[in-house]
């Protein structure tokens, strides 16, 4: 597991200004791999190009998974966005929602904003679709509990 | 107890309900429990929930994590305890909601009947009388109170779980500006849970060199938002008249007391403690079942059974999980067992755990379980079996659950224990002596079992396997106690 | 205009009233706070003292030995719990007897009976948990324990009961005289959009219906002057302030801040009686007793301080803590609920020594100080009350009393889990919401909850409630049932949740909806 304490901290942030301060061709990253409870820190280092990333080095990864893991939150790090909804006409005020996968980790304020402005009439079932490919990013917004009507 | 309600009271008019299993608390232990016991062809049985629905903690719980052991699939709070609410409506257990147990009287009679002091706003005061209790009551939180953080007595000091229902169940924001004290994954939680909301975390403070919640959280609740975390720090005081205005925080050295002169001031509006979740088990002291200090929950053997034959246990209420896939299976096995025993004849002679002679003998070997109960003037009087095997929680060792195996176990078992310390390549060891604390060196037994472990840390969960033949050892060479252990290299 | 006002409802404050409500008088109590018992009232051990402690021939003692003989007959008039669990004094140190030697003949000499010194095997027998270095004890079997803020909060129901109109949140701003004697007292009436509930509406308003505001917020209110014969002036640490202000004696008044401890009830069994150590300089010293709800208190410590900051601190704390153990070393310090502190209003010393001042000014006529009342203010406060009557009546008051149209018996808010079963059910059938419990730790029903937001008068704060039905006074220190107490506060009292209120004003619980408008945080 990762020990995150004040010597990986210490190093975290030397890292991290160490990266500013070189080209911004070649960029370092260091990441806490989250796959298994091994933590392993598992250093990149990529090419940022206006905007786009590619990859040149993945080190530290005792297993394949972890790679895949740090290449994907280098190039496209994604989170599943969990949150709730507004209801009307509910028992409940509120039902909680999620998104059909991860989304884009640059467009949760966006999608939540979205949920925030949303609200959707009872009764709700699980699992029940409410907002259909959110800011684009392919994910649903799905109910994870219900809620039923007042009759 | 109090001279005018005591249970064995001349009752007229109290309604009393015959059960044969009544599970008390509706949360995801209480459901895998009666799930289970009702498929081991359990019958007559009945959940106590004192909320307004069943579910426990996981309405509110509404991140993802859970279930990725049970189902193999990842889900939010609310979509696992709806698996096991909708299996629940398949079945004839029973479920009482907005119901309070006030009581439990786990008589020693005959026929093994307990009596179950309720209440609720359309049955008034009753009684569940039943032949087995399933305690599943959960846990509750430690609060600044208990920690005796000085400073003023504002609004604004809240623990993350009564946060996470403002937010999450009412809808309400309990502050702008929020400091969160305990690096626990229910604080990261929450620390995500009001950014996403629009409240600003200041930072996340943790008294421990280390982190104590789940790399996972540190990743997404923390560092995606930039929420500075520090650690061997602590809250030393609060300052606000009325409203929380700002915390005093200081270094801790490392025996965990403050440093003079590092002291800083953080403004907030809000302190939102995740400091830890304490076992609630006043129904149990109550009743007189033995308690481990160390758990904060009941001493259990193999079966989930505790130290009164008939009442079993399962989940937060025996131990603090991480993992709600844990309490499930925990408690699956509890249904299960308590089931087995109404079918089982009772010939022989009850088992029991502990009692009071016992105890009054060994006080000093045996410091750390203790008996709490309130039963006035009702002692003990049955020795403890003999043939019971004491698991006792060594070097690094916090505690073990099962506390106990009977001499009737069979096949795996496997014993959940958490460490003390960070441990690294080190060995989970078990070994066992004839008598208890018989004064041999741990290691100098017989070994039963020395397992390497890569890493183990407090604030996870860790189990080893008794497995079956291992069992069979144990019995036929007559071991008394079970030592678990860590050897560092 | 009323005939007397009573500045301050603190135990002291709340006791006058309540003996004024026998008599036909016209009297309003005016209360700075959100609820009565705000000051050292709400933070004391709650101790009705047997009388050995002060200055014999002082206000003290008079007040504190005719007092202990009320108590009984006052708390069961007005359904307040009275334990007599008795007190003992112990002496760990030889040079420590003569001090007890001392209060004993103090004792006596006050007229406090039943006084005992008893030996070292004594005290043990009686309370085993007591440090067995022990030398000799005081045994007083007229202390008693009670809840100070039950007992502040009946005296004030009962004394609205009987006509006494009551006024939170409202602070004196002025206070002069007019040409004709009339005290004028000034006052901001806060809370006036609709917060807190109140029952009063009185005094001429200072251009109608204006609202006045200031820089801060909390300054929103409504002036208003209220007109009066006589004031009683039980300010407790403002007391000083007040007098001056009016023009009255000008009063030192210091704070002296005690810090508490407050344990488990599976901590409470511990100890039987109130156990004291020889009292020092700065007074009674740490105790450790045991409260009506079986709890236990250790505290309180004796600090000196310049405002009205109650903080506790971590020196303050440590040691009381330290204190503690040396009377009961097996305290165990991990079953502590919760710590608080009070700050008590200590009279200015005169030759040496200090005691409560009960009399008329002698700069402003019609002006009655009640000040400095710090231990045991508690224990004194019923007989304190006489002494105003009888201050009244001396400088020609008609004071006639009401005979059997005063109120004499008040009903507390019924204790659920004190009840018998057969209560309990009873109870229920007539209100099915005590059979909904919403406090665990403290088995404290919906039933209660709603009681205590419609009594003779409400303080509708979450601290309010607390004090009433002590939800939120557990082990989980509300973690459970404050979302529950708070939307019950904000039905009963038609508010919305958001202004709903810890304790005084500006203390809201919440502070928006979440999935509000425009209040992402930008990033």
């Amino acid at each position: 597991m990762r020990i995150l304490d004040e010597k990986a901290e210490l190093e975290l942030e030397h890292d991290v200004l160490e990266s500013k301060m070189e080209s911004k061709e070649e960029k370092k990253k260091r990441f806490v791999c989250v796959v298994c409870p091994m933590g392993c820190a598992i250093d990149t280092k990529y090419a940022d190009k206006d905007g786009e990333v590619k990859i040149k080095e993945v080190s530290g990864a005792e297993c394949s998974r972890g790679k895949v893991y740090a290449e994907l939150e280098v190039t496209k790090p994604v989170r599943t966005l969990t949150t709730t909804m507004r209801v009307i006409g509910g028992k409940k005020k509120l039902v909680p929602v999620k998104t059909s996968k991860p989304v884009p980790k640059n467009k949760i304020f966006a999608c939540m904003e979205e949920i925030n402005r949303s609200r959707v009439q009872a009764p709700v079932y699980v699992g029940q679709v409410l907002i259909k490919n959110i800011q684009n990013s392919g994910a649903d917004v799905i109910a994870t509990y219900e809620v039923e009507a007042w009759n | 107890m109090n001279e005018k309600r005591k249970m064995n009271e001349k009752k007229d008019g109290l309604r009393r309900y015959e059960y044969e299993i009544a599970v008390i608390g509706g949360g995801p232990a209480g459901l895998g429990a009666s799930l289970s016991a009702w498929k081991a062809g359990g019958k007559k049985i009945v959940i106590l929930e004192r909320g307004a629905e069943l579910g426990g903690i996981l309405p509110q719980c509404i991140h993802s994590g859970f279930g990725l052991h049970y189902f193999g699939e990842e889900l939010t709070g609310p979509e696992y305890a709806y698996r096991f609410i909708s299996e629940l409506k398949n079945t004839e257990v029973e479920v009482k909601l907005d119901t309070m147990v006030l009581e439990i009287s786990a008589e020693i009679s005959g026929d093994m009947r307990k009596r179950i002091l309720c209440v609720n706003a359309k049955d008034g005061i009753f009684e569940i009388d039943a032949r087995i209790i399933i305690l599943a009551m959960g846990c509750r939180e430690r609060t600044r109170g208990a920690l005796q953080i000085p400073g003023s007595r504002p609004a604004g000091v809240y623990t993350a779980g009564a946060t996470q229902r403002y937010v999450n169940i009412e809808g309400y924001l309990p502050g702008k500006k929020i400091f969160v004290l305990g690096s626990g994954d229910i604080g990261l939680i929450m620390a995500r849970r009001l950014t996403l909301e629009g409240a600003k975390v200041v930072m996340v403070c943790e008294i421990m060199p280390y982190s104590c919640g789940l790399n996972r959280n540190i990743v997404q609740c923390v560092e995606d938002f930039g929420i500075p975390l520090r650690f061997s720090h602590t809250v030393t005081k609060v300052h606000g008249r009325e409203r929380v205005e700002g915390v005093t925080i200081c270094r801790v050295d490392e025996k965990l007391k403050p440093i003079k002169g590092s002291e800083e001031y953080i403004e907030c509006d809000t302190l939102l403690l995740s400091v830890g979740l304490i076992p609630e088990n006043e129904l149990t002291r109550n009743a007189g079942i033995m308690i481990d200090e160390r758990t904060g929950g009941p001493v259990v053997n193999e079966n989930m059974e505790t130290s009164i034959k008939g009442v079993y246990a399962c989940g937060n209420v025996v131990h603090v999980h991480d993992l709600v896939d844990n309490v499930t299976k925990e408690s699956e096995r509890a249904g299960m067992n308590a089931a087995k025993a109404l079918f089982e004849k009772v010939e022989r002679e009850r088992e029991r755990i502990g009692n009071v002679e016992y105890r009054k003998d060994n006080k000093d070997k045996d410091k750390n379980v203790e008996y709490e109960g309130d039963r006035e003037g009702k002692d003990n009087e049955e020795k403890e079996d003999e043939n019971n095997i004491r698991l006792s929680a060594g070097k690094g060792v916090r505690y073990t659950v099962p506390q106990r195996l009977t001499n009737r176990v069979k096949g795996d078992v496997e014993v959940f224990f958490r460490v003390t310390e960070v441990f690294r390549d080190s060995k989970i060891v078990v070994d066992g002596v004839d008598g208890v604390d018989e004064g041999v060196d741990e290691g100098k037994g017989e070994v039963y079992v020395s397992q390497k472990r890569r890493v183990m840390n407090p604030g996870e969960m860790q189990s080893v396997v008794l497995k079956k033949e291992v069992i069979e050892d144990i019995l036929s060479d007559g071991v008394g106690e079970l030592r678990f252990f860590i050897e560092c290299k | 205009m009323f005939e007397v006002v009573i500045i301050g409802a603190g135990v002291v404050g709340a006791a006058i009233a309540r003996e004024l409500s026998r008599y036909r008088i016209s009297t309003c109590l005016i209360e700075r706070g959100s609820d009565v018992a705000m000051g050292a009232s709400k933070a004391n051990s709650g101790i009705v003292h047997a009388g050995y402690d002060p200055e014999p021939g002082s206000i003290m003692a008079k007040t504190n030995i005719q007092a202990n003989v009320l108590f009984e007959k006052l708390c069961e008039e007005l359904d307040v719990r009275l334990k007599k669990n008795g007190s003992l004094v112990i002496a760990l140190e030889d040079k420590e007897r003569e001090g007890l030697i001392e209060l004993y003949e103090r004792g006596k000499k006050n007229g406090s009976w039943g006084l005992h010194l008893i030996d070292a095997n004594e005290v043990k027998r009686l309370e085993p948990a007591v440090n067995e270095n022990v030398i000799e004890g005081l045994y007083a079997p007229n202390s008693a324990i009670v809840c100070p803020y039950e007992l502040t909060i009946a005296l004030a129901e009962n004394a609205v009961m009987n006509g006494v109109k009551i006024m939170l949140n409202t602070e004196v701003k002025g206070i002069s005289k007019d040409s004709n004697g009339i005290f004028k007292i000034e006052v901001l009436k806060r809370g006036t959009k609709g917060v807190l509930k109140d029952v009063s509406n009185v005094g001429s308003n200072v251009g109608d219906g204006e609202e006045e505001e200031s820089e801060e917020a909390k300054e929103i209110g409504k002036r208003l002057v209220i007109e009066s014969k006589y004031v009683i002036n039980a300010a407790g640490l403002n007391a000083g302030k007040i007098s001056a202000c009016a023009g009255a004696e000008k009063y030192e008044i210091k704070g002296r801040k005690g810090e508490y401890f407050l344990l488990d009830k599976y901590a409470g069994k511990i100890v039987k009686h109130t156990i004291f150590g020889v009292p020092g300089k700065m007074g009674k010293g740490v105790l450790v007793a045991p409260t009506v709800d079986g709890n236990l208190l250790v505290g309180p410590n004796a600090k000196d301080v310049e405002d009205d900051d109650v903080s506790t601190t971590y020196e303050g704390l440590e040691e009381v803590w330290s204190a503690g153990t040396k009377l009961v070393p097996s305290l165990e310090r991990k079953k502590t609920i919760t710590t608080f502190s009070g700050i008590r209003a200590m009279p200015p010393e005169r030759d040496g020594k200090r005691d409560f001042i009960v009399e008329m000014s002698k700069k402003l006529d019609g002006f009655i100080n009640v000040v400095g009342i710090c231990s045991p203010g508690l224990s004194a406060s019923p007989a304190i009350a006489l002494m105003v009557v009888k201050i009244l009546e001396d400088n020609g008051c008609k004071l006639s009393l009401k005979g059997s149209e005063f109120i004499e018996r008040r009903k507390s808010i019924p204790r659920f889990r004190e009840l018998s079963n057969e209560d309990r059910e009873a109870l229920i059938r007539k209100d099915t919401r005590y059979g909904r419990v919403i406090c665990r730790c403290e088995t404290v029903t919906e039933g209660e909850i709603v009681e205590a937001l419609h009594r003779p008068f409400v303080s509708g704060t979450i601290d309010g409630v607390k004090r009433r039905v002590r939800a939120g006074m557990g082990r989980c220190q509300g973690g459970f049932c404050s979302p529950k107490v708070l939307s019950i506060i904000s039905r009963e009292l038609s508010i919305s949740p958001l202004e709903v209120c810890k304790s005084g004003l500006g203390s809201n619980i919440l502070v928006g909806e979440t999935k509000s408008k425009g209040e992402m945080s930008e990033r």
